[in-house]
């Protein structure tokens, strides 16, 4: 498939990520797109796969909109991003998704199983989530190639595989070009991957910096180097060598440049230019060549400079400077009262009062919307549900009845959650976990007299609350990685009971996963819960918390109030 | 700093016991750099986390910083001695900034306040990180948070820190940083333990020790490794390409001493 780009722009929350990029990559090629983090690159790979649509500009596939089924991504870390129960339906459901008739699907598996080299009788019943880290990568390119696509995006493809597996996946990727495939690999592997490229892109700050032949690149460094990437060590190697008139060409892969050398005649050195010995400190007590081995200068800088820096904005300031208790407190009563509203004048009230707040908080928008999209979708799909009704519906649509009671009724409660959910998210976004655990720590105190571990507890509660945007990421990675089999369900029926069905079980290995190794880490810092503690933040309370207790207080009176007598 | 005797580790799976080590014999000196390394599920991360007294050992004998870690109460002791860094850098902050997570490990050592947010302030200086000291974690790199994960380790006095692949999930700059943080530490006295599966770190360690199936199969120097002995190949590491370039010139006669580890001797030799 051929793929063509023409200035493309890309914005993410008003920054620009991509500017005026213009590209051409034709039929059966393999691209290779390079650029430090934060270059572009991943963000070009999505919109090359058609998973994003760009700000402005246009990207055309064989001349047009991309085929349905026709073009296909795999992610970085894709083995976190398996849903289904056997090798066999992890492949059938992007089958399913692009509506390939059930009796053609066993062919296009096998076929697209033994393409990633693993056999079909070998494989297909056993799960995904069993299988080796080397596997698990391939599960996943076999996935995205079953429906036949005309082109393959692969974002860091050998990245974390052992040395072994890397390789071997390397050799499929060659069978894979060698058929006929159009594919894109964005890549730090430049060592392995400039060799096997017909064509490599170079991304910088948002633009393209170089487009064209891999040899154009050892024959100047600056290409890379000035993008902040650090050249193969065929090139490196390559160019010094050819300085040295040890070479008459530059080498284009690492077996051109050994092929190169076989033909000279090198003699051994004379002993008195004999690296150290092994065993032998060399100076500087470094081990091996660090030499090379240096942080960018703009490092070094940051490095020596500053005394520590806690400086925030002034309007989140006074959020953060509030006492955690008056906080804590906030929060549990204002759930207490919007627990006890039925009507709608209150809680539209409330609404309005913690909009307000939230405002006053300057929690970046971006991270509102990242947290309230899931719930939102969700809530709105649970109001739906409980305003059907079989016994005495309304108004009737076919066999459904909806009943404008149990709309009244399931508004309600949907809106009391979603305050409550705000709430907490007001309180988790103007608090960093020191305090929340402390403010936390002295209000449950007293259960300490009954045996219960306070500072276990606090300190669970804390880190459970620090990942949860982390856990919003992973959910939204997970269903991008869905779009990406070709999952035709859109909006909110990205969230219906059989789209979440799929997802809760990559979600909860992850969750478990991330569970466990922070554990350990816990534990090798040798956490002790009995042990007398110092702690790093110290509860201080000020008039300003007094001050905010009682507006808290009035608040609380007055929404309850409201409650009581409308 | 750590002596290992027949060391063995077996965990149990029902009625069975798996046997994960089988046998570990190995001795680090104070100041030294180790590498370590074999494929996923050879026993490293077990191997490791024993000596940071996570597991305990089955069998055999294991002291390490002078504790014998079959006691209790050592194993506990030896978390001040003996740090780990994990592979995955996200999950190992367990505070919310950067001066939140170097206080978690310090607030159970008895020390006063002011001592401690010195402490603080000076190890976050050291990695690099004393400007980001009060931002959210979740906007730090890949890198830096390993970095973090470093002074966490320095803020304890650590004698040797332990690497667990840190580089495998990090682009190469943050790799270049946090190996060449390593580097500047153990040039300082660090005992570093350097776990990982790329090539060219192995050759660029002094020591480098290679463990399959729960057996330590070769322990000893990078150059005898890779160009007299024929476990690269019985493994199947695909080679680096500086000792691709080694094997070559050793095949054209070069004798054991002369043939390169890493870039630089390669320049220097030809």
């Amino acid at each position: 498939m051929r793929i063509q780009a023409d200035h493309v722009s890309f914005r993410y929350d008003k920054l620009p990520v991509l500017t005026d990029i213009s590209l051409d990559i034709r039929e059966g090629t393999l691209t290779v797109l390079c650029g430090v983090t934060g270059s572009g690159k991943s963000t070009l790979l999505r919109l090359l796969s058609g998973l994003a649509q760009p700000a402005s500009g246009t990207i055309a596939f064989d001349g047009g909109q991309p085929p349905a089924g026709k073009v296909s991504m795999v992610f970085q870390q894709p083995e976190t991003q398996l849903f289904a129960g056997s090798v066999h339906k992890e492949l059938e459901y992007g089958l399913a998704e692009r509506g390939v008739p059930g009796p053609q699907r066993l062919e296009l598996i096998r076929s697209a199983l033994a393409r990633v080299g693993l056999p079909y009788d070998e494989f297909a019943g056993r799960s995904p989530f069993l299988l080796s880290g080397g596997e698990k990568r391939r599960l996943c390119i076999a996935a995205a190639i079953a429906s036949a696509p005309g082109l393959l995006v692969l974002d860091e493809p050998t990245a974390g595989l052992d040395p072994q597996a890397a390789e071997s996946l390397l050799e499929m990727l060659r069978g894979l070009r060698r058929s006929g495939l159009t594919l894109v690999v964005g890549t730090h592997e430049l060592d392995s991957f400039l060799p096997m490229a017909d064509r490599v892109i170079v991304m910088f700050q948002g633009t393209v910096h170089y487009d064209g032949p891999a040899l154009a690149l050892s024959a100047d460094p600056l290409l890379l180097t000035g993008a902040g990437l650090t050249p193969p060590a065929y090139m490196r190697l390559g160019h010094s060598l050819r300085q040295r008139g040890l070479l008459a060409e530059l080498p284009d892969s690492l077996d051109s440049l050994l092929a190169e050398l076989e033909r000279q005649p090198l003699a051994a050195p004379a002993a008195d230019l004999l690296p150290a010995a092994p065993g032998e400190q060399r100076p500087g007590r470094s081990p091996g060549g660090a030499g090379r081995l240096r942080p960018a200068a703009g490092d070094a800088d940051s490095r020596s400079s500053g005394a520590v820096n806690t400086e925030t904005a002034p309007a989140q300031k006074l959020w953060q400077r509030l006492d955690p208790r008056v906080k804590w407190l906030g929060m549990v009563l204002g759930t207490l009262v919007v627990l006890g509203m039925n009507t709608l004048l209150p809680l539209l009230l409330a609404a309005g009062l913690i909009a307000g707040l939230t405002l006053s908080a300057r929690i970046p928008w971006r991270r509102t919307v990242r947290f309230f999209r899931p719930f939102l979708l969700m809530f709105l799909f649970l109001w739906l549900l409980s305003s059907l009704s079989w016994s005495s519906p309304d108004y009737t649509l076919g066999p459904v009845g909806v009943s404008a009671a149990g709309m009244e009724r399931g508004g309600l409660n949907v809106l009391r959650f979603l305050l409550m959910i705000a709430l907490g998210f007001l309180f988790t976004e103007t608090t960093t976990g020191a305090p929340l655990r402390e403010g936390l720590e002295w209000g449950i105190a007293p259960l300490r007299k009954l045996g219960v571990r306070t500072r276990n507890w606090s300190l669970a509660v804390s880190v459970t609350l620090q990942f949860v945007p982390w856990i919003l990421d992973k959910l939204a990675q997970l269903q991008l990685a869905l779009d990406s089999r070709g999952r035709k369900a859109r909006g909110l029926a990205r969230y219906s009971p059989r789209q979440a069905a799929l997802l809760i079980v990559p979600l909860l290995i992850l969750v478990i996963g991330m569970g466990d190794e922070l554990a350990t880490a816990v534990e090798s810092r040798g956490y002790d819960p009995a042990k007398e503690r110092t702690p790093s933040y110290r509860l201080s309370w000020q008039n300003r918390d007094t001050l905010a207790l009682l507006y808290i207080l009035l608040a609380a009176a007055l929404l309850w109030t409201v409650s009581r007598f409308s | 700093m750590i002596r290992a005797e027949h060391l063995t580790l077996s965990f149990r799976d029902g009625q069975r016991r798996l046997p994960v080590l089988q046998g570990i014999s190995i001795h680090i000196k104070r100041g030294e750099w180790v590498a370590l390394t074999g494929a996923n599920g050879c026993g490293k991360s077990s191997l490791i986390r024993t000596f940071n007294g996570l597991n305990i050992p089955t069998g055999g004998s294991l002291s390490a910083a002078g504790l014998d870690l079959r006691s209790s109460d050592n194993r506990a002791a030896v978390k001040r001695h003996i740090q780990l860094v994990f592979q995955n850098p996200e999950a190992q902050t367990v505070g919310s900034t950067p001066f939140e997570d170097v206080a978690f490990g310090l607030e159970n050592r008895g020390l006063s306040r002011s001592v401690m947010l010195a402490k603080i302030e000076h190890v976050l200086g050291q990695v690099g990180l004393a400007h980001k000291a009060g931002a959210d974690v979740s906007t730090l790199s890949g890198g830096e948070r390993q970095r973090l994960a470093v002074a966490c380790c320095l803020a304890l006095d650590t004698e040797m820190i332990i690497f667990d692949e840190v580089t495998s999930m990090l682009d190469p700059a943050g790799r270049r940083d946090i190996l060449e943080l390593a580097r500047q530490l153990w040039a300082q006295g660090t005992t570093v333990l350097w776990v990982t599966q790329r090539m060219e770190e192995l050759a660029e360690s002094p020591r480098v020790a290679v463990m399959e199936q729960g057996k330590m199969l070769y322990d000893g120097d990078p150059r005898t490794l890779f160009y007299a002995s024929k476990l690269p190949e019985a493994l199947g590491w695909p080679s680096a390409p500086v000792i691709r370039i080694g094997r070559l010139l050793r095949d054209k006669g070069w004798s054991l001493d002369s043939l390169p580890l890493t870039e630089r001797e390669l320049e220097a030799a030809l």
